[in-house]
């Protein structure tokens, strides 16, 4: 038998952010919004302020503003979006709405229904700066300020996670440390677009499937399990936060296998250098890469079997470092 | 002379553009990295087009609206136009993704499709 953890993410809530003040009506998260606009046909609010300039955030801002609400502002903890450029333009720009990078909320007025809230400059270290306030009249606060990956149940399986994505460590068939048990989608990581997570919900369940399969040839002795097994353990170092999978054996790995990475900071015209044991794999030339966009680099088990034959390594346990190098 | 400075949205580089005009037409661009930013200036100086998203109502339908987009881009300024006219037409289910659910919106010659279905529904039917 195989399980597939497929149980995505919930938004971060209020309550996750600490904002003082009364429990008003009119706090929606970006999703909830969203859902109310474009399934249920319900306009949330008519003057609305936004927390959060991820996509969902700025196209929430667009979205609202197309429907008859006023947008008054996005604001932004961090010193950048962490929204695509062409989201920013089309969606704030376009329509004259602020983006107000290293803001947050301070208080929300309002006791039955929210009447405005004050916004205000942080410091590098995230603390609003006294001073800046600047209140804004408004009967709408959406929030999107991140998304959290379901893992309640995977936690209490047993299932180890990653303290970054907080989704659970896999190998390359996307399973976990649990023999048997899946993962796939944004419970694993999250995913700013749903082809990547169609994707990988493709790979678990082939590679679950054939878990299946195998298990039963196991059990009748049809199938040897492979006499040695090498194992590359993928260490993400300077740049790159943290990479799925984590663990590589090379003899269940496909042809090509795709490593799913995201990066700390904004770098332009930088390099993603793949070394095995010390020996370069790849080095490929980036442009432009951002926090809020999802990089990937693929290996070719070809080239990794090459470079540890080159280098004459018959360790069972290898190491495989994904770094940034800037100019 | 007229100057206006854009952010080209063509890759994610997302150079700054500076933009000079005179009568009309685009004399100068500066800023981009590669052609496709100034030909991206150049569109969006002289003839901005957006693809526009939105809800229409449904009648008799499973669910009380059905997400459209415009088959192509519409003038820009013409965004609230098209939204306007869309908020007063209602749509008798089924809806299937591609249908045309207004044509020739706000004058522009483009139609508004449907980008979901939707099934008819005899109870619990949303007006
Ligand atoms: C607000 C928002 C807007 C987005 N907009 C876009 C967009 O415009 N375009 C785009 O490409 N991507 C968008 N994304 C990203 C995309 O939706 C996600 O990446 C994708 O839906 C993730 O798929 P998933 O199957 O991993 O998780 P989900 O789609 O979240 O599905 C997980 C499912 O598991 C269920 N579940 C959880 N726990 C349990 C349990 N214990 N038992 C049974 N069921 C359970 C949940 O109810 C849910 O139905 C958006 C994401 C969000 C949050
Ligand atoms: S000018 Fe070229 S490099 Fe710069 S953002 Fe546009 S497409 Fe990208």
């Amino acid at each position: 038998m195989a399980v597939i953890l497929a149980m995505g993410c919930r938004e971060r809530s209020r309550g996750a952010l600490n904002i003082p003040g009364y429990r008003p009506a009119g706090i929606y998260s970006a999703g909830t919004a969203q859902r109310l606009v474009n399934i249920e046909g319900y306009l949330p609010g008519r003057r609305v302020v936004i927390l959060g300039s991820g996509d969902i955030g700025l196209i929430m801002a667009r979205r609202m503003t197309l429907e008859g609400a006023q947008v008054q502002a996005v604001a932004e903890l961090m010193p950048y979006s962490g929204g695509l450029k062409r989201n920013i333009v089309q969606c704030l720009d376009d329509y004259g709405i602020p983006l107000k990078l290293s803001h947050t909320v301070v208080d929300i007025k309002g006791k039955e229904r929210v009447e405005g809230i004050m916004l205000a400059r942080v410091d590098e270290k995230s603390r609003p700066i006294p001073g800046t306030e600047e209140f804004y009249e408004c009967d709408t606060l959406l929030l999107s300020v991140g998304l959290i990956p379901e893992n309640e149940l995977s936690g209490q399986m047993g299932v180890i996670l990653n303290p970054v994505t907080s989704g659970p460590v896999v190998n390359e068939s996307l399973e976990t440390n649990l023999e048997g048990v899946f993962a796939c989608g944004n419970v694993l990581h999250v995913h700013d677009l749903v082809d990547f997570v169609s994707e990988e919900a493709k790979a678990a369940g082939k590679n679950a499937a054939y878990y299946v399969k195998r298990s039963k040839y196991e059990a009748e002795g049809e199938e040897k399990k492979a006499s040695r097994q090498t194992t590359i353990w993928i260490h993400p170092e300077y740049g790159v936060r943290y990479t799925v999978p984590s663990v590589l054996h090379m003899q269940r790995m496909a042809e090509e296998q795709v490593i799913r990475f995201r990066v700390g900071n904004e770098y332009k015209n930088s390099v993603i250098r793949v070394e095995l044991d010390g020996n370069l794999v790849q080095g490929r030339k980036r442009p432009v890469m951002a926090p809020g966009e999802m990089e990937q680099v693929k290996l070719k088990k070809k080239e990794l079997s090459a470079v540890l034959e080159k280098a004459g390594r018959t360790e069972a346990a290898h190491h495989l470092v994904i770094r940034v190098e800037e100019n | 002379m007229e100057k206006r400075k854009l952010i080209c949205i063509c890759c994610p580089m997302g150079c700054r553009l500076q933009v000079s005009t005179e009568e009309g037409k685009v004399v100068s661009v500066t800023g981009n990295t590669c052609p496709r930013g100034a030909a991206y200036a150049e569109k969006e100086v002289m003839n901005p087009t957006r693809i526009v998203t939105t809800t229409v109502r449904i009648v008799g339908g499973s669910e009380p609206v059905v997400s459209v987009k415009t088959a192509q881009g519409i003038p820009k300024e013409k965004i609230f136009a098209c939204v306007r006219e869309l908020e007063s037409v209602e749509i008798e289910a089924s809806v299937t993704i591609g249908d045309v659910i207004f044509p020739n919106i706000a004058g522009t010659g483009v139609d508004v499709l449907a980008t979901k279905n939707v099934q008819k529904c005899t109870k619990n039917v949303h007006k």
